[in-house]
């Protein structure tokens, strides 16, 4: 979907205004939405000061100050924050990426983590399993140095190296 | 051919069976919260061409085309889930021929892999799964994402996109009081127990289901592992149980349990919730090596069989719940 006020860019941000009583919702860009909000500091200031500047069509759209309520669509699916808060599902893949910043405290509330560590498509698990151990590995290497436990990170070297040489050989 | 179920030695291992799920999208279509009816369709299509092409062991069916009961015979036998049961939606299943692996197209997911195995088995069930999962991921692209993983439609499965499962029989426990703890304890495992039929079903014939609610932040095998964990100590405690009554009244213990074998066996009508309440006796008993009478199959293939829509099914038509009870009892009978 387009973005409703510059036609150019992809929309990105749900504007939800009451204007007249009446509640209105318009699709934007990022960089609309920015101006929008700007406009709208500016109206705040000056009260009405800027209506000569604006069109109709922007007086419409702008409506009254202090209402503007900004949110994030998904520009794949049309998928809102408040859609997601709603139905506690995604509209689509692009979604993860869209309200990323929403799912981050939620995954960590009932997940093991925020990354996925496990099978990839196209990848052999064994292959997985074989990074998944050299990464661990190497984690611990790190805070053995950082404890400076020089024994046990020459051990975890070794290690490291067997199963390097192990998987390539 | 025999079906995964038919497995002789069942009755005496407190794993009934091991199942795994996968959950999997694909990356063109939103996902089934705004699904439209015609997106739906063609995701079945594109997913019965796949089959066609990759693998000629399954048999597709269109949930649309097909009676009530045998739908509802497919989720007594966790082929389909209670959503895929109760909307009317464009959807179906791919099933092989010892029904070991079922794919459930439409879903809360595009793709829904389950393979299911008798006993504890959960690594052989998982390469099933795996194995159809790998095949799929050739003609299909996956809604994947390397922070992520596999992106499902509720971010409770995305990740691995992984439950794993087992369905223990749990008789001592459920009467004991241990059980609430263990379920509280479990669950800071990131493990949850569940009745027979899964969600907001109540337990029937003392069969418990074990399964991760974590999909996110650990590898498969670590899931699995985890909750190979978890169950061996859960029946460990049913163990301990098991033995403790045969210490201290096992007299007593072993009426009951050959009563229950005597009203399931000679009663003339019978409902379902008794029915798996007598066979779970008598199966607890065949695991504490009670000389009782063995059936012509396991335990737990009789217990599925009883179900309305099985029982209905094997019937040949459509009976009432007088019938059913009728039915019910005849069945068991003739099955000794
Ligand atoms: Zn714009
Ligand atoms: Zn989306």
């Amino acid at each position: 979907m387009l973005c409703q006020n510059c036609n150019v860019n992809p929309a990105t941000v749900f504007v939800h205004r009451v204007i007249n009583g009446q509640e209105r919702e318009f699709h934007l860009c990022n960089q609309c939405a920015k101006q929008l909000e700007m406009q709208i500091s500016f109206e705040d200031l000056f009260h009405g000061f800027l209506d000569t500047f604006l069109s109709n069509d922007q007086k419409q759209l702008y409506g009254q100050p202090n209402d503007l309520i900004r949110k994030k669509v998904c520009p794949k699916c049309g998928f809102t924050s408040d859609d997601f808060k709603n139905v506690g599902k995604l509209g689509c893949d692009q979604c993860y990426k869209t309200f990323r910043e929403d799912l981050i405290p939620i995954l960590r509330n009932i997940q093991a983590g925020t990354r996925h560590t496990g099978k990839v498509p196209g990848k052999s698990l064994l292959e997985i399993s074989y990074q998944n151990r050299i990464a661990k590995l190497q984690n611990d290497l790190h805070k053995a140095i950082d404890n400076e436990e020089y024994e046990q990170a020459a051990k975890l070297r070794d290690e490291i190296k067997k199963i390097k040489e192990e998987h390539n050989g | 051919m025999d079906k995964w179920f038919d497995d002789s030695q069942l009755d005496f291992s407190i794993f009934i069976t091991s199942r795994i799920r996968l959950a999997r999208n694909i990356t063109q279509y939103p996902f089934s919260v705004i699904l439209q009816p015609q997106q739906m369709q063609d995701i079945l299509n594109k997913t019965i061409d796949t089959v066609k092409l990759l693998s000629n062991d399954f048999m597709f069916v269109n949930a649309n085309d097909v009676s009530d009961i045998e739908l509802l015979s497919n989720f007594e036998l966790h082929n389909i889930s209670q959503y895929f049961l109760q909307n009317k939606n464009p959807r179906g299943f791919f099933i092989n021929k010892d029904e070991s692996v079922c794919v459930m197209i439409n879903e809360e997911d595009h793709i829904r892999i389950q393979s299911i195995c008798s006993g504890a088995n959960i690594f052989k069930t998982f390469s099933l799964a795996n194995d159809i999962d790998d095949i799929f991921s050739q003609k299909i692209d996956y809604a994947f994402d390397n922070e992520f993983g596999f992106l499902t439609s509720c971010p409770t499965n995305v990740g691995t996109g992984l439950r794993a499962s087992f369905m223990l029989h749990l008789p001592m426990l459920e009467k004991s009081a241990q059980l609430k703890n263990l379920v509280q304890i479990i669950s800071k495992f990131g493990m949850t127990v569940r009745g027979l039929h899964g969600e907001g079903t109540e337990p029937m014939g003392s069969i418990y289901q074990i399964s991760n609610q974590i999909t996110l932040g650990k590898s498969e095998e670590d899931i699995i592992k985890n909750l190979q964990n978890v169950a061996h100590q859960i029946i460990e405690q049913e163990l301990k149980l098991r033995e403790t009554i045969l210490q201290k009244n096992r007299l007593d213990f072993e009426d009951k349990i050959f009563r229950s074998f005597g009203t399931l066996t000679n009663c003339k009508k019978i409902n379902t919730h008794e029915a798996m309440n007598l066979l779970s006796d008598v199966r607890l008993g065949y695991g504490m090596g009670f000389d009782i009478p063995k059936f012509k199959c396991n335990v737990y293939k009789i217990m599925m069989n009883i179900q309305p829509g099985l029982l209905q099914k094997n019937f040949g038509r459509r009976l009432d719940e007088k019938e059913r009870d009728i039915a019910r009892a005849e069945y068991i009978k003739k099955m000794l």
